[in-house]
């Protein structure tokens, strides 16, 4: 038990008193919180609106299920891409080949500067410019590989390439901050000890970098788990795009949205606490209560 | 790899710095610097700062690259191979293959610290050289107990002061085996009370016989451990010889003036 200060008896006693100063305002807040919240709870349990009976049948609905399975493969499959541009961008932005240096900037000044659900519509839509996609000697050489647009473009790889390559330009910044907060003096010392460059960036700079990443690319990836509800604009089943197809034919539009709504809620607290598991185990040798110094 | 001779006409030095210049930006860092170093022996550079200790340090093993000239390490050139009588440039992962047989150590320790103090020091032993955790550990713990800090295996370097830290960084380019040890600058980053417990490690690591370039501020301690002493200023040598000559009785005036200038720092 800790010792409270009115108990005290000793010679302290004598020693000046604090007393915490009365705080109206807290209290004032918690009761305009407090009112609010019963209201919503009201809400929620009386308005007939909500049509609860409703949501409750569709959580599990097959349809709504597959649209669930599709957002999460999406969504890592765009995160994949992303973090894959994403490094290959930073290590070229951050080169001295003032080539790489270029291409770098320009790929990060176009996928970044472009609303991503034009891009999505534009790979949509690919086989408008160019009706046959083939691999080739540009300019009226050999083709070795020949495909329809219309074939190799659907739905998933329009949603993949338009998410993905604007995700590959946000991650490449996030990244490149990342490597950056590292102090050169690493590198250094890492060189001195003969590593290889790739040695130096995999067990020396990224996994210190890694501790300015991870925060702002889990922003990234809850924002994308929800950004993949824009792909229902070029008809890819995911989770929107499965309660549009039942609310459109039955009109119970306010109960599948809140369906939807809880999905999203749910996926996004699991990648919440994963964030806050991962965010721990790069502190290592940054936290005090991680390692107990060994004293003789 | 074969060994190119250059021109030299005393013994079989281990480090030899023929005429290397080096320019960073509009200026010139070193003009024209030769420097040798005996198997064994402890050579100190000394100067004002901005004179280009640090930078001709950083040349030895490629950390920064000469412009002209050569530098022969154990009869191997630098960070670059002979052709006829050409010199090409080696790629990064070559030159981190001649590095591993150079230890160095940074005035910032430079300690990776999202590891331990054993993987601090096993780490390179094992990803460069390929030998395996038994052997490395064993070595690691040996090494800890030569700078004083075998209670601190499992630590991690922010929790140690800084003199520990850099003897910590010691034991680490220790481990590699090498060749040669390059210091720069070594205590300049330590409160003057932390600086004696790393000056006699590095002491301690000269009388084993240990190859040690060392950049330093320190003139007492160049004093005492020093076997030749080079005083640089403005990218050149201005005076080079065994350092009880150079440190008590220097020939050029602008020794005399840097030795007195620093020794009134200290008192």
């Amino acid at each position: 038990m800790s010792p409270d200060a009115s108990n005290w008896a000793g010679p302290e006693s004598s020693a000046a008193r604090i007393v915490e100063a009365p705080r109206f305002g807290r209290w004032l807040c918690l009761v305009a919180v407090a009112v609010g919240l019963i209201w919503i709870a009201y809400q929620l349990l009386t308005n007939p609106g909500f049509q609860w009976d409703i949501v409750g049948r569709y959580m599990l609905d097959g349809t709504v299920l597959r649209g669930v399975g599709m957002t999460i493969q999406l969504t890592f499959l765009i995160m994949v891409i992303g973090v894959v541009i994403g490094v290959v961008v930073a290590l070229m932005r951050m080169s001295r080949d003032p080539f790489l240096n270029f291409c770098a900037h320009g790929f990060v000044w176009f996928f970044r500067g472009t609303p991503v659900l034009v891009q999505l519509v534009f790979w949509y839509n690919l086989a408008a410019l160019f009706p046959q996609l083939s691999l080739g000697i540009p300019f009226g050489g050999p083709k070795f590989f020949e495909i329809s647009a219309t074939v190799a473009i659907s739905s998933f790889t329009a949603a993949l390439l338009g998410l993905g390559l604007n995700e590959g330009a946000y991650m490449a910044e996030i990244i490149r901050a990342g490597l950056l907060s590292v102090d050169g003096g690493q590198t250094e010392a890492s060189k001195a000890l003969g590593h290889r460059p790739w040695q130096t960036f995999r067990v020396i700079v990224l996994p210190q970098a890694m501790k300015a990443i991870v925060p702002p690319t889990g922003n990234q990836l809850i924002g994308m788990l929800k950004y993949t509800s824009l792909a229902s604009v070029v008809a890819l089943h995911e989770l929107m795009h499965s309660v549009e197809t039942i609310y459109s034919r039955t009109f119970e539009t306010m109960p599948l949205l809140i369906v939807a709504a809880l999905w999203y809620l749910i996926m996004v607290s699991i990648l919440s606490v994963a964030q806050f598991f991962i965010e721990r185990h790069y502190m290592k040798g940054w936290q005090a209560e991680i390692h107990v110094p060994l004293q003789a | 790899m074969t060994a190119p001779e250059p021109p030299d006409g005393e013994g079989n030095p281990l480090v030899r710095i023929l005429n290397v210049w080096k320019k960073r930006g509009p200026n010139i860092v070193l003009k024209g610097v030769n420097l040798t170093a005996e198997q064994g022996k402890v050579v100190c550079l000394l100067g004002p700062s901005g004179a280009g200790k640090s930078t001709l340090l950083r040349c030895i093993n490629a950390m920064e690259l000469a412009d002209r000239g050569m530098i022969y390490v154990d009869g191997v050139a630098i960070g670059c191979r002979q052709e006829g009588d050409k010199f090409i440039r080696l790629s990064e992962a070559e030159v981190s293959r001649q590095r591993a047989d150079i230890g160095m150590v940074f005035q910032s320790f430079n300690l990776f610290p999202h590891m331990s103090v054993i993987e601090n020091i096993i780490d390179a032993p094992m990803r460069v050289r390929g030998e395996s955790r038994t052997v490395a550990i064993q070595r690691a713990h040996g090494l800890l107990g030569r700078v004083g800090l075998a209670d601190k295996v499992k630590a991690y370097p922010r929790h140690l002061s800084g003199g520990q830290q850099q003897r910590i960084a010691i034991a680490r380019a220790l481990a590699m085996q090498p060749k040669l040890m390059l210091f720069d600058e070594p205590t300049s980053a330590l409160d003057p009370h932390l600086t004696d417990e790393v000056l006699d490690v590095i002491k301690n690591l000269a009388a084993s016989g240990m190859t040690m370039i060392v950049v330093t501020h320190e003139v007492q301690f160049a004093r005492q451990v020093a076997d030749v002493a080079a005083v640089m200023a403005d990218g050149v040598i201005i005076e080079a010889g065994p350092a009880r000559d150079v440190l008590t009785r220097p020939q050029d005036p602008r020794t005399r003036k840097f030795l007195a200038k620093s020794l009134q720092d200290h008192h």
